[in-house]
């Protein structure tokens, strides 16, 4: 599914049209952004957490070459399914 | 800031963002992340533009050990909800720390620094193994070898200063009026030869010549010489290097070499000329040059700096009392390898003192020219009587203001212990004057 289909389901069940739910989808998307900017932890209940993590800085070896970088830290956005949602998909696989 | 948000206060935000009424932005919300799930049942992935893809992937089965019991378990493929955020999000989120990017690390430096200074002490030490080695090699040689590499030090150093065909000339003198005295002479040359030595041997037979010269009195330089290589055995047995050996010996050949061209190169010009020597002590013709002089003293002085304490006393000792022993006459013929001219020449009736210069073979590393003048006795210059714990280097700086003058008073008053000055002695203070 990717964003379209996802955009136009979302319209139909919202009832809303297509160029709305973009919009909604936007500012929504823009909301989480800023909270995990923020540091914060976003909490869906039944799907999961999303949140920020801190990578530390590192040391990292091109095989090919032998040349050693040293890789800067980093905050990434990490998505954290909830357990009920990861039984859901291993009920049927 | 830190803060966990939950689904209403998502929509609450999300309401107040988009300008929607909080049940819409509820609905919305809700319908959101059912249609990702849904999409994640039906397809296994679902992408949503600013925010990354939800994706379902395998997990091959594995077997693991249970930690606790070491039992073989298997773990069963599953699948896994990855999520990777959009590019979007990743920057905006990162941006504390945007502005850092890789950077090569260059970890050989520290290492390197390390294994160079390393290097550059062991490079050290194996020089000073080097110079200690030169020493030892000297050590086994026979002595009169070991006279020939230092006077050959020695002719190198005067080479250097001056050009030096007068020098040559006088030099030899001394060695021929002891020959004259002497009568072995003449044989031996031959046993130096024949000695067995370093492979430089072909080139000394010259050597000698050049070098005995300088020496009137052989005696002295005979037992600063045995002194020097009792101490040189001691340093043997400390170190041991070969590598220090090669060198000691490619040093000693050169020197050889140099030597020999000096002596052929001005070996003829002193036949011409001869000068003959009382038995206890050794007179400079009117002939010696101004150049002669200098050079010789340097030598001289050089080599008293390098002696030990004990070396040169023993040496003066020998110097003073055995004026025309067998042993000098002996050494003297050994060390002569040509005997091309013994001529008779008249005494001078003046007595003059040379400077021994058997102790300029004794050490040639220390290098002072201090004194550059030869010197001569000129009646008494007054009487000393010794004090306590007074040694003759102590006088002679009192009275000349140089303390490598007392060889001067030793050969003056005919000392047979100048080591060994008792309290009361009275002494002779020479009044010297340089020759020339």
């Amino acid at each position: 599914m990717n964003n379209k289909e996802f955009i136009t389901k979302l319209a139909k069940r919202c009832n809303i049209t297509v160029a709305e739910a973009t919009a909604n989808v936007d500012a929504f998307v823009n909301v989480m952004t800023e909270r995990l900017k923020e540091n914060d932890q976003l909490n869906v209940s039944g799907f999961g957490v999303l949140e920020v993590k801190m990578r530390k800085e590192r040391l990292s070896v091109n095989p090919k070459t032998g040349q050693r970088f040293l890789v800067p830290p980093k905050v990434v956005p990490t998505f954290r399914p909830s357990n009920k949602l990861k039984e859901k998909f291993n009920e049927k696989g | 800031m830190d803060a966990k948000l939950n689904h209403s206060d998502l929509s609450a935000l999300l309401a107040k963002e988009a300008g929607m009424s909080l049940v819409k932005a509820e609905l919305l919300t809700k319908t959101v992340f059912d249609l990702i799930i849904e999409g994640l049942e039906q397809d296994g992935i679902v992408k949503i533009n600013g925010l990354g893809t939800f994706k379902l992937t395998e997990v091959a089965s594995r077997s693991s050990v249970n930690v606790n019991t070491g039992e073989k378990f298997e773990i069963k493929g599953h699948k896994k909800l990855v999520f990777t955020p959009a590019d979007s999000l990743k920057d905006s989120v990162n941006q504390p720390f945007a502005m850092f990017e890789p950077v090569e690390v260059d970890e050989t430096y520290c290492d390197e620094s390390d294994e160079e200074n390393s290097d550059f002490v062991a490079e050290e030490n194996g020089a000073a193994e080097e110079i200690h080695v030169e020493a030892d090699d000297v050590a086994p040689l026979p002595e009169e070898e070991q006279a020939v590499v230092e006077e050959n030090v020695a002719d190198e150093t005067v080479v250097e200063e001056v050009e030096t065909e007068p020098e040559t000339v006088e030099e030899e003198k001394p060695e021929e009026v002891l020959s004259c005295e002497n009568e072995e002479v003449v044989e031996e040359p031959v046993e130096v030869l024949s000695e067995p030595q370093v492979e430089v041997k072909a080139d000394e037979p010259v050597e000698p010549a050049v070098e005995q010269p300088k020496r009137p009195e052989p005696v002295m330089v005979h037992v600063a010489k045995k002194e020097k290589k009792q101490f040189v055995d001691k340093e043997k047995k400390e170190k041991k290097s070969h590598k220090g050996l090669y060198v000691a010996l490619s040093v000693v050949f050169s020197l050889i070499t140099i030597s020999a061209v000096i002596y052929v190169l001005y070996i003829t010009p002193e036949k011409e000329t001869a000068i003959a020597v009382s038995t206890g002590t050794v007179v400079l013709s009117d002939t010696v040059t101004d150049k002669y002089v200098p050079a010789v003293n340097e030598y001289i002085t050089d080599s008293i700096e390098g002696v030990t304490v004990d070396a040169v006393t023993e040496a003066t000792i020998v110097d003073a009392t055995s004026g025309a022993t067998p042993q000098d006459k002996e050494l003297v013929s050994n060390e002569k390898p040509i005997d091309t001219l013994v001529q008779e020449v008249p005494e001078p009736a003046e007595y003059k003192f040379v400077i021994t210069e058997e102790l300029a073979s004794l050490n040639l590393k220390n290098i002072t020219l201090a004194d550059t003048v030869m010197y001569y006795a000129d009646g008494d210059l007054a009487e000393h009587k010794v004090v306590a714990h007074e040694t003759l280097t102590r006088i002679s700086l009192k009275y000349y203001g140089d303390k490598k003058l007392w060889p001067y008073i030793v050969r003056y008053n005919s000392l047979s212990r100048p080591d060994d000055l008792s309290k009361g002695m009275k002494i002779l203070i020479p009044k010297l004057k340089p020759i020339n």
